[in-house]
């Protein structure tokens, strides 16, 4: 139920695309210093991630023994849970949350910190939306395609737990100019311009091209004298002014070639 | 894993301790339980007395006025005593020593003592001046005389105040009571006790403070004042001389007097400020500091709701000092549905840690606007408002446990375990270990004499190498227990079971053994020094702050000797200090509290080993529940 809250959030995000892929490992998380890691593939693509979050189920007596890492295809890695409650400081014991099981959503947004949550009532004591330990935002800007990993590690003896679920949510956009930053961040910030409103940057746009297979020939040529004059769902618009006229006729000759 | 024991150990020398604030229906002030206990019905009590004299020759005398009563019992003590030979000779000139109305029991001086006594009971002595002989001493030699008449008649000693300062004039009453007005608690009624017939005739009083001096103290009427120019527990001791139904009898009392200086004064300012949506802190102003780093505080929330102005709650718990100011943390929805222009403090106080001395009190302090919480609690709340959660920076320090004993096998470090705790200078003898099973360990800490608040900073020291655990406590190691879990976050809240704290001859109430240890302690061979917290007036103050929350968590049993024809004690010098029925150290009455679960009291055990009958410790049928019920 949370996951699908989720993907409806960010759904709406428009331009952007929220995909969630569910790792698998096994479910026993060895006791002691022991890890055990999930993993997940990541399908290709060529936008890149704007945004992390790891849903995650955990049955454990002592959720301050857990540890949870995740590494991206690349290497990298955020330390999402560090033995919440310890070092103790202000907390009950140098043991760390003694609560019970883990229902939560990492997510860099989350107003709670998950390594400060802790409750001697709640079950499961990590429940909710929580910010992580490193941010997720450093997965930001890479493409997410490939294996991702994510490690849950036991440090103490004597209780013992095993992982549900682990599913890992991004939302991505593209990025046609290479630069590491989604295209509607380039625009809304001015670093690029989109001069037709198509929320492609301008440098990304091949014009002249009227049927989109990257190359301005005969066939736009043809295709903005066959359209001449229309005023209404014009694929030979190219200037989006809601007529084909000269003005289009001119930036076909201009693109002419490949873009390629 | 033993890399993680070994920072435990050696990272530093003390913890940071967060404390729990305590929040507690008002309908415990109707119980009387939150509320500074009356002086007068506490204090110290005794049927026995005390006489000194000097060896002449080989020969010791004694002239005792013994009135009418069924027994006569006569302890002598010092060097040799078991091997002194004792002659009682009644008024008409009959020797007491070898007739079929009389015996000599033999046994050990006082509990925990490992000095051999023995002591000559006479059955119905005859009442009038008697004389007793002892013989086998040496020239010079000091011998001291412990008497009880069987006269029901106790000697009482109180405070008018314990708010006790170095400094002040500290007045002490006197006064006489019996059986009948004691109460089930161990509380003297004092509406019932007038003593028509009975009257003091002479006394002389003196104080032996802890550095061992001794002085006089004048007196006018039954009214004593002493003025002391030191900190530390002062014993003031009374031999007094009575008249009771045309007959003489001595008896002395030893009160326990803890003074206390460097109070703090409060200023009457407060600051009340939100802490988050259902706290509040209530800064109290000092106008002079303390070098004191905690307090153990107290105070009554009175508001205006429909209802009228009554008491909501009560808060308080041990809180940090800083230079300037104390703070409460009040849960405000304690006071949902009150005017938050209509809240008062009452019944402040603040006490030191160690003894529960007041050291400041207000009576009424109205407190700028209190922010409510719209919310009103539900029963999920409930656990929060009566022990709030840690907060940040409200910690205390402690110095780190430490033991010359090994941890057990049995107990897992980093794991959850039944914590057995043994009493006061404990001389390593305590639980029989072969009666637990499962994960359970032993906290040793030989030969100490602590406060109950050093003592359960001890254990939560110890305890910090396991995750969770319950404490099965002996004696003063129940007090512990339940100070712990009261008053400071530990493993003891991560356990998982109903009772966090099962307690098996602990004084709860207090023990006379307490008072009488300051003045004969060293005398009867009782090494670890005077206890204030476990005298009756040091038990009725720190059960004064104690909630309802941590007292429904406790268990508590007591024993008492099985009550034969010959042997109707547990020790021969304890029978003659303590009000049967007793375990040789604590009287049952002072083992029980109001809010805890009474397990009862079984006959047939002992306090300790060595006594007249089996330790209570090694009752095999308790401990297997307490091993079964225990939270992990």
């Amino acid at each position: 139920m949370r996951t699908l809250a989720l993907l409806t959030i960010l759904a709406a995000a428009g331009t952007l695309h929220a995909e969630t892929y569910c790792a698998t490992g096994s479910p026993t998380i060895p006791d002691g210093n022991g890890s055990v890691t999930w993993t997940v593939e990541a399908p290709a693509t060529d936008r890149i991630i704007t945004r992390v979050l790891l849903l995650t189920r955990i049955d454990h007596p002592w959720v301050g023994d857990l540890s949870i890492r995740i590494t991206a295809p690349d290497g990298t890695s955020a330390l999402l849970l560090d033995r919440p409650g310890m070092p103790s400081g202000d907390w009950i014991g140098p043991w760390g949350c003694g609560g019970d099981d883990i229902v939560c959503l990492f997510d860099d947004e989350a107003p709670t910190a998950a390594e400060s949550t802790c409750s001697l009532d709640a079950v499961p004591v990590l429940d909710g939306n929580l910010s992580p330990l490193q941010p997720l935002d450093v997965f930001n800007g890479m493409i997410p395609s490939g294996v991702w990993s994510i490690e849950v590690t036991d440090h103490s003896f004597i209780d013992a737990g095993t992982i549900d679920q682990l599913c890992l949510t991004y939302t991505t956009a593209a990025d046609c100019n290479g630069n590491g930053i989604p295209d509607p961040t380039d625009i809304a910030g001015g670093d690029s311009n989109d001069a037709d409103g198509n929320g492609v940057p301008d440098e990304c746009q091949c014009n002249g091209d009227t049927n989109g297979d990257q190359v301005v020939n005969v066939a736009d040529l043809l295709r903005v004298l066959e359209e001449w004059g229309c005023t209404q769902n014009c694929t030979a618009d190219l200037n989006g002014d809601l007529n084909v006229d000269v003005t289009d006729l001119l930036a076909v000759i201009g693109g002419w070639g490949s873009c390629r | 894993m033993l890399l993680t024991t070994c920072i435990l150990a050696l990272g530093s020398t003390s913890l940071d301790v967060p404390v729990k604030h305590i929040g507690a229906p008002s309908v415990e002030l109707d119980r009387g339980w939150l509320r500074e206990p009356d002086p007068a019905t506490h204090g110290a009590r005794a049927q026995h007395s005390v006489h000194e004299t000097t060896f002449v020759g080989n020969t010791a005398e004694f002239t005792v006025e013994i009135p009418a009563g069924n027994h006569l019992k006569l302890l002598p003590a010092g060097e040799g005593s078991d091997r002194w030979s004792i002659t009682a000779v009644s008024p008409g000139g009959k020797h007491d020593g070898s007739s079929d109305r009389s015996s000599i029991r033999r046994g050990t001086m006082m509990p925990g003592s490992t000095v051999p006594a023995q002591r000559l009971d006479i059955l119905a002595p005859v009442p009038g001046t008697w004389t007793i002989r002892i013989t086998g001493g040496v020239d010079g030699q000091v011998a001291r005389l412990l008497i009880e008449d069987g006269a029901d008649l106790h000697l009482r000693a109180w405070l008018n105040d314990y708010a006790t300062h170095v400094g002040d004039t500290i007045d002490i009453n006197l006064g006489c009571s019996r059986w009948r007005d004691i109460n089930e608690n161990g509380h003297v009624a004092m509406d019932r006790a007038a003593i028509d017939g009975a009257a003091i005739l002479s006394f002389t009083a003196r104080v032996r403070s802890d550095d061992g001096s001794i002085e006089s103290i004048d007196h006018r009427g039954s009214t004593l004042a002493m003025q002391p120019t030191t900190a530390g527990v002062h014993t003031v001791i009374i031999d007094a001389l009575l008249a009771f139904d045309g007959e003489l009898l001595h008896r002395t009392v030893s009160l326990p007097v803890a003074v206390e200086d460097d109070a703090p004064t409060l200023s009457g300012q407060v600051v009340v400020q939100e802490y988050d949506a259902h706290r509040t802190t209530i800064d109290l102003m000092l106008a002079r500091g303390t070098d004191r780093d905690r307090l153990i505080t107290g105070a009554e929330l009175w508001a205006t709701a429909s209802d009228g102005h009554r008491p909501r709650c009560w808060i308080g718990g041990i809180t940090p000092v800083s230079d300037d100011s104390v703070q409460l943390v009040l849960d405000t929805r304690w006071l949902h549905g009150c005017d938050p222009d209509s809240i008062e403090l009452r019944s402040l106080r603040l006490a030191d840690v160690d003894t529960f001395v007041p050291l400041a009190r207000i009576d009424r302090q109205l407190l700028p606007t209190v922010p409510i919480s719209d919310s009103a609690p539900t029963s999920d709340d409930a656990r929060v408002m009566r022990t709030g959660i840690p907060m940040a920076g409200r910690t205390v320090s402690a110095p780190m446990h430490r033991s010359s004993a090994p941890p057990l096998r049995s107990a897992q470090v980093g794991g959850h375990n039944l914590m057995l705790v043994h009493g006061y200078c404990e001389d390593g003898d305590a639980w029989p270990l072969n009666q637990f099973s499962g994960d359970f360990t032993e906290y040793l800490n030989l030969y100490q004499n602590f406060s109950y608040d050093e003592f359960a900073l001890d254990i939560r020291s110890f305890g910090n190498q396991y995750k969770s655990y319950s404490i099965i406590g002996h004696s003063q190691g129940g007090n512990a227990g339940l100070h712990l879990y009261s008053f400071y976050w530990s493993g003891m809240d991560w356990s998982t079971g109903t009772r966090k704290v099962q307690a098996l001859g602990s004084p709860l109430r207090g023990t006379p053994l307490a008072g009488s240890i300051a003045d004969l302690g060293a005398i009867f061979g009782i090494q670890c020094g005077s206890n204030y917290d476990m005298t009756y007036d040091g038990a009725a103050q720190w059960a004064s702050f104690l909630p309802g929350e941590a007292r429904s968590a406790a268990w508590v049993w007591s024993t008492t000797f099985e009550d034969g024809w010959f042997w109707d004690y547990c020790n021969i010098g304890s029978d003659i200090l303590l009000s049967d029925p007793e375990d040789g150290v604590i009287e049952v009455s002072g083992a029980h509290l109001d809010g805890t679960n009474d397990m009862g009291t079984k006959e047939g055990w002992c306090h300790i080993q060595g006594m007249s009958d089996p330790a209570q410790t090694l009752d095999t049928q308790r401990n297997a529940e307490m091993n079964a019920e225990g939270a992990r």
